[in-house]
């Protein structure tokens, strides 16, 4: 087996995951060539990093932190669901404000302008009196020109 | 009790259910989520993101697949999106992690003055290196590869989480493997 051929399966070796005729031509290899070896030794360490990766252990509080987000989220949930139901109740007390307020200005208005009024029904009878006369004008003489 | 019965409680918001799936599943999690990130903080952020999905979507779990299955999806996608979302700083956060004090050359010539200096900055240039040969491969590769070696999951398991066939997951970790030898090679022959 050449250089390059050993180089093309340093890391199948490493990972054994070779046939046992193959492991054993390359470890003959590597006994004999420095360069192989230097890389094999390289490539080797390289991948004990990941088992070094492996052994560190997420934080003992990492479950406190957790359920305290969760407890946020359900507050921020519980009010987003409280909020449709103070409109339904919000809108029956704004309505029925708004009728009493309605009912009270009205009540004022009526106060306000009830000499007015008296007034104004004198004028209206005047101008109904006048309409009134034109109107019977009209058909006395439509019925004079019929007859 | 079974993950059934555990998903089923949680679906009720039983807290104790939840925190048996925690337990149980919190390790697993995390050790995704640090083949991806390589950097501690970010693999318990990601980590309690993780559970707190399982929480919130709880209903969006069917149960013709495994738990175990679904959790490992979420974990390598939300590891996934904060690796696009985090891009620039990731090289230099995983050197932190494995060697802490590293930034800080000061730090750690005292802290190894007993041990060897020589050989620890010789690890972190390995981690650096590992990790961006990790980080270059295709993404399909990257996942099942970091599934395999970080998470020490089966060819099987992996078929699941990916949803591809048992053959395509072989392949996948294979060409990895190759593609990894040529990057440390290409980078070892020089240095
Ligand atoms: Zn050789």
């Amino acid at each position: 087996m050449n250089c390059k051929e050993v180089n093309s399966n340093l890391i199948f070796y490493i990972e054994g995951e070779l046939q046992p005729d193959k492991k054993t031509e390359i470890k003959e290899h590597l006994q004999s060539c420095q360069d192989c070896n230097k890389l094999f030794l390289d490539i080797k360490e390289t991948f004990t990093i990941i088992e070094k990766e492996k052994k560190i252990k997420p934080n003992p509080f990492l479950f406190t932190r957790i359920q305290q987000q969760i407890s946020n989220l359900e507050e921020q949930k519980s009010l987003s669901v409280l909020q449709p139901n103070f409109i339904k109740i919000l809108q029956p007390v704004t309505l029925s404000l708004l009728l009493l307020s309605g009912i009270v200005f009205g009540i004022f208005l009526g106060n306000s302008f009830q000499k007015q009024e008296q007034n104004q029904t004198i004028v209206h009878q005047t101008d109904e009196f006048y309409l009134n006369d034109f109107q019977l004008e009209k058909i006395e003489s439509f019925l004079l020109t019929e007859e | 009790m079974s993950d059934s019965e555990l998903t089923d409680r949680i679906r009720n918001r039983d807290q104790q259910a939840f925190k048996m799936v925690f337990d149980k599943y919190q390790i697993k999690v995390f050790n995704t989520c640090m083949g991806f990130l390589h950097n501690k903080n970010d693999a318990e952020d990601i980590t309690q993101e993780v559970f707190i999905e399982i929480y919130k979507s709880i209903n969006k779990f069917r149960k013709d697949s495994k738990l175990s299955t679904w959790i490992y999806r979420i974990a390598v996608n939300k590891s996934l999106n904060f690796i696009r979302d985090n891009k620039k700083s990731n090289w230099f956060k995983s050197v932190e992690t494995l060697f802490p004090g590293a930034k800080n050359p000061e730090i750690t010539i005292k802290d190894n003055i007993n041990n060897d200096p020589g050989k620890t900055i010789e690890n972190k240039e390995r981690a650096v290196i590992l990790h961006k040969a990790i980080g270059s491969l295709p993404k399909n590769q990257k996942i099942a590869f970091t599934m395999n070696k970080y998470e020490d999951l089966s060819y099987k398991q992996i078929a699941e989480v990916m949803e591809l066939s048992l053959s395509s997951v072989e392949s996948l970790i294979h060409r990895a493997k190759i593609n990894l030898q040529k990057k440390l090679l290409n980078y070892y022959k020089i240095n």
